[in-house]
């Protein structure tokens, strides 16, 4: 029995010098000779399949950027030849493949493959996805998929192939750029913002196309170099979003990428901006308190009730004919009349400038929900002032910091539509 | 008889409070509220928390009031001893002689549109008003077997306790009233429920004109209302060229001799500005202002804009520099603290450099307070004069205070 054992102690003695001589070979040779080139590729429908590592050169910076592109052509980062509903092969995810080149494209290795991306918006808001990350037989391709999710930025493919006999890894990089081009005025952006607004209001907005104009020239992506259209103090994307007051759109990187995704989750803040559904703002007693006034048009029956109480005597009772926003007085109060010599908004909000306590939308009080999707950082656009018997608009630019904002309903009714 | 003893045990509270104290005084500490009111123009609301003096010149949390998610709206100081803060759930009373104390109210459809104030019930219940449905009101203490919450009644309201305008870029909107006749009426609707005063025959008004008044400041001693020129009631607003009244002249009733007198205050009011003139007792408070149009963003060239707190769009803080820019649109704002006594006319002026400045109290012998951006200081009136004061408080939540007062004294 002792013998044996001094037999089985030799043996494995043996057996691990073999294994640290077959080590030292693979470090000598593999490792000496491990230039591990990553090849790459995506689809590009307009072109097929467009080749990021092209010289096939080890631990390549790409110069070659894929865009996220909505439609079937493109020309710079502006889409065209673009199709609705969006071909998902193509959107969102650029359809990215990758080898190794020879000699380690075969059964012999094993490839650990990963994908990262990484984003740092203007507002130093830093973004890192792992796209995926596998381990598969040399020869085979490594395809990541991102739960279909868009993502964009700084992206590194990283491949760790070892063979059969060695523990040790080589490793080969290739980096490159993923920006976006920007969707479809028409084709596009206009049957996503009608799609979404449907869902989300039952109806179509009649403002949105001005809005998006004015938040972003309805791009999604910069022109100049694909990157995220961003604004201050932290919006995103063709509507905007903003991830500071809106961080719960964020928990994915859609909104930076996916200008369809970036509209639905604009509508969904401009319909949180509305009113206000809960226990106290739903009723009309409620509506009309210090409660409610965060909402554009729980503001507006409190403003309306104001000037029924304190312009003529009205009731003391508030009275809505509809639901929230329609606040109307038993006795005529002062309706709004724009002030004569500020700055137009009759181009594209005439119609709105009108006053109805049955229908809020398309009237006063959808003036005051614009304003609320920006935040209304100097206030609604109008309101009443009880010290004044008076109906205040807000015509002028707004002071924040050391930057003068230009009046925020003045630009929307003014600016070119985005579709 | 139970009257006449009630009436000296009041005489004899008005008294004490009025009376030099000195020594006394020195021992008590001071206490601060800072809050912003909600602005009738604006979705965002504010905190509002009572601190005192904490290590050095620190300031110390004696009570958080209200978070900013609790939407802290309105603020009442009876002037006896009792501050009313309001919010949509309710409301927190802040006692005087003993401010740790916590007093939360619970209330709904709080508003303070219609009505809304402090007043001292049959002249010694401190109490608040305010209009939902109807008046309500609530008892400043509890009162076993009396519900904190009942109805009120507009008449209380002749008893309305009204400190002024606070100071800052946030102001509050004023209790109003309406001139029917030769009395002054409220509310300020086409069925007034309760006089509080009568007018001269000179400011008398048809009821069916519904003049419009702003009241000023009202305490035991005086009544002060300002009535807008009728450029600037009912007519459409433009914040971007508003109107402005200046010099500001305002009526001030003696309530103990009942006669009006005008006034004329170194100040301007715009169509989207109040009247900036507080009370403390006999004196009249007020932050000087001018009328100077300029570009957005200048101010006006008011001296001390780069002192002013600002803060990021997303901050629970209010931004002091912007509103200023955006709200007090060509009001020249030089820092200039004027006050007149109004019972025996001294006047005092300060001069601070700072906009961002007001007189915060004012004690009966001659001690005050008063705030320079972030940091409040003491200073004593003697004669006509008050010389710069002794640094008390510097913090960064101290642009937010614009209500102090001298607590129990320091059992330390």
């Amino acid at each position: 029995m002792a013998k044996q054992m001094t037999m089985l102690k030799a043996w494995r003695s043996r057996c691990s010098l073999i294994a640290i001589l077959a080590v030292l070979y693979c470090a000598t040779t593999d490792r000496a000779n491990a230039q591990i080139v990553v090849l790459g590729s995506y689809n590009n429908t307009s072109s097929g399949a467009v080749q990021l590592n092209p010289g096939a050169l080890a631990n390549y910076a790409s110069t070659v950027v894929p865009l996220i592109n909505p439609c079937t052509t493109q020309s710079g980062y502006k889409g065209s030849g673009c199709v609705w509903p969006v071909n998902s092969k193509q959107w969102p995810d650029p359809q990215f493949s990758f080898t190794v080149a020879a000699p380690y494209n075969t059964t012999t290795y094993t490839v650990e493959w990963q994908m990262v991306v990484k984003y740092t918006d203007d507002g130093k808001y830093a973004n890192s996805v792992t796209v995926g990350s596998t381990t598969l037989p040399g020869n085979q391709t490594f395809s990541p998929t991102f739960n279909a999710q868009a993502y964009g930025g700084s992206a590194e493919v990283q491949a760790y192939v070892t063979n059969a006999r060695c523990t040790f890894k080589a490793t080969g990089k290739l980096t490159f750029y993923i920006w976006g081009s920007n969707q479809d005025p028409t084709i596009q952006l206009k049957p996503t913002v009608a799609q979404y607004s449907t869902s989300t209001f039952g109806t179509s907005i009649w403002f949105l196309t001005y809005l998006l104009a004015q938040e972003s020239g309805g791009l999604q992506f910069k022109t100049k170099n694909g990157h995220p259209v961003w604004g201050s103090p932290d919006g995103i994307g063709v509507s905007q979003v903003d991830r500071k007051v809106s961080a719960s759109y964020f928990t994915v990187e859609d909104p930076y990428w996916n200008f369809e995704v970036n509209v639905k989750d604009g509508l969904l803040v401009l319909n949180s901006k509305r009113q206000n559904t809960s226990a106290v703002c739903s009723t009309t007693t409620g509506d009309v308190t210090t409660a409610c006034t965060g909402t554009a048009y729980n503001f507006w029956d409190r403003e309306v009730y104001q000037a029924c109480s304190s312009t003529t005597g009205g009731s003391k009772t508030p009275m809505r004919s509809g639901g929230i926003g329609t606040e109307y007085c038993n006795v005529n109060i002062p309706t709004p009349t724009y002030p004569a010599g500020s700055p137009s908004i009759a181009l594209h909000c005439s119609a709105a400038m009108t006053w109805n306590t049955s229908s809020p939308l398309g009237h006063w009080q959808d003036f005051d929900w614009i304003q609320l999707y920006n935040g209304a950082p100097c206030g609604y656009f109008l309101a009443w002032s009880t010290s004044s018997r008076s109906w205040v608009f807000k015509t002028g630019a707004c002071v924040k910091g050391t930057k003068t904002f230009p009046n925020y309903i003045v630009a929307v009714c003014n600016h070119t539509p985005a579709y | 008889m139970h009257q006449r003893f009630l009436f000296i045990a009041v005489a004899a509270f008005s008294l004490l409070r009025a009376a030099p104290v000195q020594q006394a005084a020195d021992a008590r500490e001071v206490f601060f509220v800072a809050a912003t009111p909600a602005q009738f123009d604006e979705p965002k609301s504010y905190p509002a928390t009572l601190y005192a003096k904490g290590q050095g010149t620190r300031l110390r949390v004696v009570q958080s009031l209200f978070g900013q998610s609790r939407q802290f709206s309105s603020i009442a100081d009876d002037l006896h001893g009792t501050i009313y803060l309001a919010g949509p759930d309710g409301v927190y009373v802040v006692h005087e002689d003993n401010p740790s104390l916590e007093d939360f109210v619970p209330i709904t459809n709080f508003d303070n549109s219609t009505c809304w104030g402090a007043v001292m019930v049959n002249e010694v219940h401190s109490a608040l008003q305010y209009c939902s449905d109807k008046v309500y009101r609530v008892q400043g203490t509890a009162t076993a077997g009396t519900p904190r919450v009942a109805e009120g009644d507009w008449t209380a309201f002749k008893a309305l306790q009204f400190g002024g305008e606070n100071g800052g870029p946030f102001q509050m909107t004023p209790p109003l009233a309406e001139i029917a006749n030769n009395q002054l009426v409220m509310p300020d609707a086409a069925d007034p429920k309760a006089s509080l005063a009568e007018l001269p025959a000179a400011m008398a008004s048809k009821p069916e004109a519904r003049r419009l008044v702003r009241i000023v400041a009202s305490n035991d001693r005086y009544l002060a209302i300002w009535v807008p020129p009728a450029s600037m009631v009912g007519q459409t607003v433009d914040a971007s060229n508003p109107e402005h009244a200046e010099p500001l002249k305002i009526n001030v009733l003696n309530r103990a001799t009942r006669e009006w007198k005008t006034m004329e205050v170194a100040t301007t009011v715009t169509s989207i500005t109040e009247v900036p003139v507080r009370i403390f007792g006999d004196w009249i408070a007020t932050v000087e202002m001018k009328w100077k149009p300029g570009a957005p963003g200048t101010g006006s060239g008011s001296p001390g804009m780069q002192n002013e707190r600002t803060v990021p769009e997303d901050s629970p803080q209010p931004d002091i520099r912007d509103r200023y820019y955006n709200r007090f649109l060509d009001v020249y704002i030089p820092g200039r603290l004027v006050l007149k006594n109004l019972a025996d006319g001294r006047t005092v002026v300060m001069d601070i450099g700072q906009q961002d400045c007001e007189v915060l109290a004012v004690r009966s012998d001659g001690t005050m307070l008063y705030r320079v951006n972030d940091a409040v200081f003491s200073t004593v009136i003697d004669g006509e004069h008050a010389s710069v004061g002794t640094l008390l408080v510097k913090d960064s939540e101290v642009p937010d205070i614009h209500w102090a007062f001298w607590g129990p004294a320091n059992k330390h």
